[in-house]
């Protein structure tokens, strides 16, 4: 592996500024989960962008982004969310790869669509590699620059050259991310599907839930109407995949993320398919989610679409 | 993908959910991404563009069959000693669990380190070992609103099962005591003390030994004595 090159320095870190990849598999066993980014469908836009593998480390902003300052000339590229991201004063958008100076700064300002912005860089970001992948596990504070999101004055530094960076085209607005409204998740029911009454499945099904302030990148915890148990909500402790729609005691949906506990004793009455998840991440406090039970080969049908249409715009650098 | 043996928390359910784990993991399935076992079930993660569902259900469901009815002895794994102090600022909710059961603090001692446990599963945070079954006298409900702070080691009890703390977070059990040693290093190859299979045996210790222990348990299993098969 090359040796990294400072490109950024952090001025302020914004509200939860972390390195992620596409997290890091493999280890749920032992109660790890794969943290990662939260919407890793705008993660790997950011990387095609500069010609990056899907997996290299970007930069994942929450809401309130950082001010960072370039060390040196060099490209970048921004997907996901818009958080009104200004170089030099120079407003930029989404989905695009940008060249920045030596000395300029890259603010952002008030959220416009979306909660997570990301910023690829040339190569990846170059954190040390842990258990193969180089995501921040914020809540069990391993990973990225010392375990931790960013803070004032880390020197990030990337694994390419910054100049070297060909330039390829603007990710098509189709594949960007909507714009902000209703979501609708698809899920797939189960498996604790007959915990829950008739009227239970019915309400989590036709029903507008809205996203708390009780939401990070362990779990959403939404409001709404109350979904009816028909035993209790306690099952023996077993595994919470990525997206698991938990219901506890009090009725409401809790969706369980990338840093999740990785096993849990609620039911579940559904679980997020793949395609979908992305969405979760990009969905702020306020918001309102409903659900759509599909079945699953529609649910890897979605997935396998979803890569291919990106893969027509730029396929994977491998 | 769910397979599913029972709905306790029993060493006659768990057992071949770790039978069939240790089958998955002794071939190579193409498709098969992860594995979770847990107390009554294996979770499987796998790539549906490698293997269709149904032909890995047909699969597993074959070998779960075959890991039914294997008897596998039960003490196939390690036994690892754990120092515990029961006293003072380690063990908070000491009084409530002698109101609650009726015993003295003695008895609870007595109780919680008389057997060797089993390692159901990991989960929660990285390293935390679900411990048990729990003696029916040990039974304790959850708190009805969980600590926003347990501190790193704490040894809890619920319902059926002995948790360790990893390292500070939430938690909604019974503090019973407290371990100086430490459960999960990102530096050692086996990144965690436990792993789901081994066996425990709790030692009291007292508060001078604990914090002896405590000085020079820097790295996983510092302070831990394993005795093999018991």
């Amino acid at each position: 592996m090359t040796e990294g090159v400072a490109f950024i320095r952090v001025l302020q870190p914004g509200a939860q500024s972390s390195v992620q990849d596409l997290g890091r598999p493999g280890y749920q066993s032992l109660g790890i989960a794969e943290a990662g980014g939260m919407d890793c469908y705008s993660l790997v836009q950011a990387n095609r962008l500069l010609g990056n593998p899907d997996n290299a480390a970007a930069l994942e902003m929450t809401l309130v982004g950082p001010r960072l300052r370039f060390q040196r000339d060099g490209s970048f590229a921004l997907a996901g969310a818009d958080l009104s991201a200004r170089l030099g004063g120079e407003p930029l958008a989404p989905g695009r790869a940008y060249r920045a100076a030596a000395g300029q700064v890259l603010k952002f300002g008030p959220r416009r669509n979306g909660m997570r912005a990301y910023l690829a860089v040339p190569g990846g970001m170059d954190t040390p590699l842990v258990l193969g992948s180089r995501s921040t596990y914020i809540y069990a504070g391993f990973g990225g620059p010392a375990g931790r999101s960013l803070q004032k004055d880390d020197l990030l530094q990337c694994l390419s050259d910054p100049e070297s960076v060909r330039a390829t085209s603007d990710v098509p607005a189709d594949l960007l991310l909507p714009l902000d409204g209703p979501r609708v998740l698809r899920v797939v029911i189960g498996p604790q599907e007959e915990r829950f009454t008739s009227q239970g499945i019915a309400t989590f099904l036709s029903s507008t839930f809205k996203v708390t302030t009780e939401s990070n990148r362990m779990g959403y915890r939404l409001d709404g109407p109350r979904i009816e148990h028909s035993d209790g909500p306690i099952v023996v402790s077993e595994a919470t995949p990525l997206g698991a729609v938990q219901v506890p005691g009090q009725g409401r949906p809790v969706l369980l993320l990338r840093e999740r506990g990785t096993t849990g004793g609620y039911t579940k009455i559904a679980c997020i398919i793949s395609a979908d998840i992305d969405k979760v991440g990009q969905a702020p406090p306020g918001f309102e989610i409903s659900f759509q039970a599909v079945e699953l080969d529609q649910a890897h049908q979605a997935e396998r679409q979803r890569w291919l249409a990106l893969d027509a715009w730029l396929p994977p650098i491998k | 993908m769910r397979i599913t043996f029972g709905d306790e928390r029993s060493l006659e359910v768990n057992r071949p959910v770790r039978a069939l784990s240790g089958m998955l993991e002794s071939q190579s399935i193409p498709g098969l991404r992860e594995m979770v076992p847990t107390y009554a079930s294996l979770t499987v993660l796998y790539d549906p563009d490698a293997v269709a569902f149904q032909e890995l259900k047909s699969r597993l469901e074959e070998m779960a069959e075959t890991a039914m009815s294997r008897k596998d002895e039960e003490n196939a794994g390690r036994l690892l000693r754990i120092p515990v102090c029961y006293q003072g600022p380690y063990a908070p909710d000491m009084e409530y669990i002698c109101d609650y059961t009726g015993l003295s603090p003695r008895e609870v001692i007595s109780l919680h380190t008389q057997e060797a446990y089993f390692v159901f599963q990991l989960g929660f945070t990285p390293g935390c070992p679900f411990i048990g079954p729990l003696q029916e006298q040990l039974h304790v409900p959850l708190m009805q609103s969980p600590r926003t702070h347990t501190p790193k080691g704490a040894v809890a009890i619920s319902v059926g099962q002995t948790v360790i703390y990893p390292r500070a977070t939430p938690g909604g059990m019974r503090i019973v005591g407290s371990t100086p040693v430490q459960l999960f290093q990102l530096e050692h190859s086996d990144l965690t003390l436990f792993k789901p299979g081994d066996r425990v045996r709790f030692a009291a210790v007292d508060l001078a030994e604990y914090r002896d222990i405590e000085a020079r348990a820097v790295k996983l299993y510092d302070g831990v004595e394993i005795l093999g098969h018991d």
